[in-house]
């Protein structure tokens, strides 16, 4: 371009203003690093709350279910569930399915959004991944004790034994063993390791309050951190090493119990779209539940600088953009059934929607595809009480899409003289509701006990941290 | 290529999965014929006492747990073709004037069996002469077999129905234990008793067939043959075959080409249910003749229907007399009439 005593303005600008984007702060209103030091450690200092004793109470009480109905099972044999002679699987493998599901948000956010530097994972990764063990935990009541009998479960691992019988691992049962076990340890080590600097702080901050039990309680777990920097770099390199071994398994677990339909020939189990849709609509579950949590804690330990509008907007986001995918996924199972024109699978997608067991799918549609719509809609991502009733919705949409799967596939498949109806038993009902006990309890001690947020890990991204901190220039 | 040839030769429907080789003397097969099977029941009852199979009462069976290893199911059609065979418009409840078609249904012992591959412990496999077998000890009650299975039969003992009072199923270990000595002796020695937890099926009647084998070998050796170890047709007969009034069951050795279930195999008629499914059943079923040629003398448009009953039995003519229902039977006589 040469310079010309012309008249005409040049082709291109002078000069270069690009607008600047105001990022959302991650810590809102500038606290500094000690100001989340004592929201983060003062919820596990300070007096245990009434409600917390209310709460946990109430929990415990709702757990007694699950053990009450777990007890009576194993005493008495599985017919006490539901279960009848097409339907041998109910709702312990939904239960199951549901749980697992839940549990994927913890690793998607700790692992994948570590490895992406979505820095905005760092006030909820914690509390996640705790959900995600306690669901995890859940889940595995289900598989262990479904079977009939549950005295010889440990034949489903490979120990040598004199029987001279091996696995069978052609089954994806037994790859089921080894994924949900694999993620439980993975998923542990995840969380204990990311706590290691916080529980030192607290270890410290017990120490100087003069509380030795607790203070050598923490210290114990802490395993001698004293924040070096050697320390801190050991650290970040065992966070980074399990952030991606753990990503792998955020896709293979729900892949693998996937398999346990899809590698069937039951029609509307048979179908290869399983594992990337159950993916989807694990972490799409998994989100509604972390919203589910998140949203009270917030508001009960006004940890609204912490978990910021900017925090709910992704994690809505999330939800809306893996729940269109669910809603794809059903769509796409019905234009494969018409379109592979095998007339059993055709029928078993023409039962779900229009069968005995239409009001579940039905019901199982409108949470799951028409409900995340709404986070297309600024004003309802804004609306805490909206996003937290939307999130319920989608918790009870995903535990309708297991029943849907299982139960009217297993309902009516090839022979008609087997077809029948299944109703749950009491039983079946409070073990299941029993199981939110269980999940309480546990959420309940951990918020009461560990420290809910990595506090180390927040520091790093405030205003504060940033070391061009200050007016924006350029 | 003969169906001898087809058992033991062809690669195993090229699944990736190892498969038995099937290198057993025997290859077991059943053929049930549709065309003589009168839908008696004696069937199912001859395999529960022999198989020691458990009575569940009938509010057990309300719920879906009857335990019969063999089943007759029965479906009724009205004989119009856009009735359809998935609950299509004119499926949905049993026709005024059915035609009932009836199936006798056990395990089929899938050669490429399903319920194989599922069994996380392997307590479902096969035996080298096509039998799929059951190891109840090794069996921890997943259920995925029966899932798996396109012909739903598998049954699971969802209580232990052999220490309990069927009464008293739900007390579980409140109630009394022990099974009442007069009920032990009407168990079948020969047979295990499952306990519950574990899933049970068809075995093709195994015990039989491993005496059958026992006493042919003895004999043989007696006999200074000690090498001719192959039981001859008819020696081996399950206890559904044994029972059956009209033998529509045929049993035996399908490597053997003059075996009676060799020569039903070989027959045009002859099908496997889910065929399609790849899975190989080595049970198989003489398809049902409805003698559609209008020509014949005993034609009728809908074969095995009320009508054809009441028309064989109490013909238009007599019931006039008997009965003086001279509307239906003019009705009927001009139906019968008006189809040629």
């Amino acid at each position: 371009m040469s310079q010309s005593s012309d008249t005409t303005a040049p082709a291109i600008l002078a000069e270069v203003n690009p607008a600047v984007l105001p990022r959302a702060e991650l810590v809102e209103n500038n606290r500094d690093f000690s100001w989340i030091t004592e929201k983060i450690c003062g919820i596990i200092e300070g007096k245990t709350p009434v409600w917390w004793w209310w709460c946990f109470g109430l929990a415990c009480f709702i757990a007694s279910f699950t053990v009450a109905g777990i007890a009576y099972l194993v005493a008495t044999g599985v017919g006490v569930w539901g279960h009848r002679n097409p339907v041998a699987w109910g709702w312990p493998i939904v239960n199951f399915v549901f749980w697992i599901g839940i549990g994927h948000a913890g690793t998607l956010i700790s692992a994948i959004l570590c490895l992406l530097r979505q820095k905005w994972r760092t006030s909820i990764n914690r509390a996640a991944e705790a959900m995600t063990i306690f669901a995890v935990v859940c889940a595995g009541i289900f598989p262990v004790f479904h079977v009939g009998r549950v005295w010889y479960a440990w034949f489903l691992f490979p120990i040598p034994n004199s029987n001279q019988i091996w696995q069978n691992f052609r089954s994806p049962l037994e790859w089921d063993v080894f994924a949900v076990s694999t993620y439980g340890t993975v998923s542990v080590l995840f969380w204990y390791v990311g706590m290691i600097p916080d529980l030192a702080v607290l270890r410290d901050r017990f120490f100087n309050a003069g509380n030795k039990l607790r203070s050598s309680l923490y210290g114990f777990f802490a395993m001698g951190w004293r924040g070096s920097n050697r320390h801190w770099s050991n650290y970040e390199m065992a966070y980074l090493i399990l952030a991606g071994v753990a990503t792998p398994l955020v896709l293979s677990v729900h892949t693998i119990v996937s398999f346990d339909f899809a590698v069937s020939l039951i029609p509307g189990w048979h179908t290869t779209i399983f594992p990337p849709y159950f993916v989807a609509g694990a972490i799409f579950s998994g989100f509604g539940m972390v919203l589910t949590l998140m949203l009270p804690l917030r508001a009960i330990f006004k940890l609204e600088d912490l978990i910021t509008q900017y925090h709910i907007d992704c994690m809505c986001k999330i939800t809306l953009a893996t729940g269109t995918m669910v809603g794809y996924a059903y769509g796409m199972e019905f234009f494969i059934a018409w379109y592979g024109a095998n007339p059993y699978e055709g029928f078993a997608f023409i039962n779900r929607a229009f069968g005995p067991y239409a009001w579940a799918y039905w019901i199982m549609i409108s949470c799951n595809v028409i409900t995340p719509q709404f986070f297309w809609f600024k004003k309802v991502r804004q609306n805490t009480s909206m996003v937290w009733i939307l999130s319920i919705f989608v918790n009870v949409g995903m535990w309708f899409e297991r029943f849907v799967i299982i139960c009217t596939s297993l309902t009516r498949d090839f022979l008609p003289s087997s077809w029948a109806y299944f109703s749950p038993s009491i039983v079946d009902i409070f073990t299941f509701f029993g199981t939110f006990g269980v999940f309480s309890v546990l959420f309940l001690l951990f918020i009461r006990f560990l420290p809910m947020m990595p506090m180390a890990e927040i520091k790093s991204v405030t205003p504060g941290a940033d070391p061009h901190a200050g007016p924006a220039h350029h | 290529m003969s169906l001898a040839e087809k058992a033991s030769e062809t690669p195993r429907g090229n699944s990736l999965y190892e498969s038995p080789d099937y290198k057993g003397v025997h290859q077991w097969g059943m053929t049930i014929d549709l065309n003589t099977c009168i839908g008696c029941n004696a069937c199912i009852v001859a395999c529960q006492s022999e198989n020691n199979i458990p009575i569940v009462g009938k509010e057990q069976v309300m719920l879906g747990r009857e335990m019969q290893w063999i089943r007759l199911d029965r479906y009724y059609s009205d004989g119009l073709a856009e009735a359809g065979a998935f609950g299509g418009e004119n499926n949905r409840e049993i026709p005024e004037d059915p035609q009932v078609s009836m199936q006798p249904l056990g395990c089929m012992h899938c050669e490429l069996a399903p319920c194989e591959t599922v069994c996380p412990v392997n307590a479902t496999v096969h035996d080298e002469e096509g039998l799929n077998v059951m190891a109840y000890n090794r069996c921890i009650g997943t259920r995925y077999c029966a899932n798996n299975c396109p012909y739903k039969v598998r049954r699971f003992n969802y209580f232990d129905w052999n220490q309990r009072d069927l009464d008293k199923l739900y007390l579980g270990p409140l109630g009394p234990q022990g099974t009442p000595e007069l009920v032990k002796m009407v168990k079948n020695p020969e047979v295990t008793v499952r306990m519950r937890g574990v899933m049970e099926k068809c075995t093709y009647c195994v015990q039989r067939i491993e005496n059958g084998k026992i006493q042919h070998k003895v004999k043989m050796s007696k006999a200074g043959r000690p090498g001719d170890i192959v039981v001859p047709d008819g020696e081996i007969k399950t206890a559904c075959q044994q029972a059956c009034p009209v033998s529509s069951i045929d049993f035996g050795n399908i490597l053997d080409p003059e075996s009676e279930v060799s020569k039903a195999k070989a027959r045009e008629q002859d099908y496997a249910l889910l065929g399609y499914l790849n899975i190989r059943p080595r049970t198989t079923y003489l398809g049902k003749l409805r003698n559609p040629n209008p020509r014949m003398p005993d034609y009728q448009k809908k074969p095995l229907s009320r009508t054809e009953y009441k028309n064989k039995n109490y013909p238009p003519s007599a019931r006039e007399d008997k009965y003086g229902d001279s509307h239906e039977a003019k009705h009927e006589s001009a139906h019968e009439g008006g189809h040629n």
